[in-house]
């Protein structure tokens, strides 16, 4: 037997609060093809309903600050 | 403290299996529907197929204070008759039996009769089985009605909250 070697994506995204606050949200199997307007269009929704509080003082979403698609690669050994 | 989260549940779409994404510290005063197109605008993002999303309340049982709402049950008070006239009350011809709901053993006040009549009693029925019941009198003779306030009198038969029982009141009324 060789080793497994698996691969999985993940969207981070980053979103920046009044206060200075900072959150995460992380999607499993983000598209690949995610486009700016995409980005654009969930801010906009949530500024809009302010939609998510900071974890630290509950701040005020202000918005997107980063946005990745990070890659995950796991080896599983083979000890066999 | 409480916080409201947002569950989107979704699948993947090659293996099916299910996949649980929590977003925690929304905000608590957005509708369902605004939650929805949200978990639904953040599984556009995705390869996942969207099944549904979730509004999740969580309670920190550490700190969380006693709920405010109020849970107590509210007596139903039921007056038989609910009117007399002030002759039946001076001739003590009729009673009004009052009785409740619940096992409420407290005292049971009137409101607004004594504004008009401060003569005018309650008594206890002495019920070996509790206060179920209580009687309305005046300790005046017979017949006479001068001192009365003529015109319909309104009150109120008014349980106070308890411990275990929300107040309740119930009207009767005492016409000439």
């Amino acid at each position: 037997m060789a080793d497994i070697i698996t691969t999985s994506y993940n969207l981070k995204i980053e979103s920046l609060f009044v206060d200075g606050d900072t959150r995460t949200q992380t999607l499993k199997n983000p598209r690949a093809d995610i486009t700016t307007a995409d980005i654009q269009n969930l801010e906009s929704f949530m500024r809009a309903n302010n939609i998510i509080k900071g974890d630290k003082y509950g701040g005020t979403f202000g918005r997107i600050q980063t946005v990745k698609r990070v890659s995950e690669t796991r080896t599983k050994l083979d000890f066999s | 403290m409480s916080s409201t989260s947002l569950k989107l549940v979704s699948s993947n779409a090659q293996t099916g299996a299910k996949i649980n994404t929590s977003i925690p510290y929304v905000n608590e005063s957005a509708s369902s529907a605004t939650l929805k197109q949200y978990g639904q605008m953040l599984n556009a993002l995705t390869t996942n197929n969207y099944l549904q999303t979730d509004r999740v309340q969580t309670i920190n049982v550490d700190t969380e204070e006693v709920p405010t709402g109020n849970t107590k049950p509210t007596p139903t008070i039921t007056l038989t008759p609910s009117s007399l006239t002030r002759l039946q009350i001076f001739q003590r011809s009729t009673d009004i039996k009052v009785e409740w709901t619940g096992d409420y053993q407290g005292n049971i006040y009137t409101q607004s009769i004594e504004e008009y009549d401060p003569n005018v009693y309650i008594e206890d029925s002495g019920d070996d089985a509790g206060k179920t019941k209580m009687y309305f009198y005046h300790p005046g003779n017979q017949g006479d009605t001068g001192n009365w306030y003529t015109g319909t009198l309104t009150g109120i038969i008014m349980i106070p909250e308890t411990a275990n029982y929300s107040a309740a009141t119930a009207n009767f009324t005492v016409t000439e």
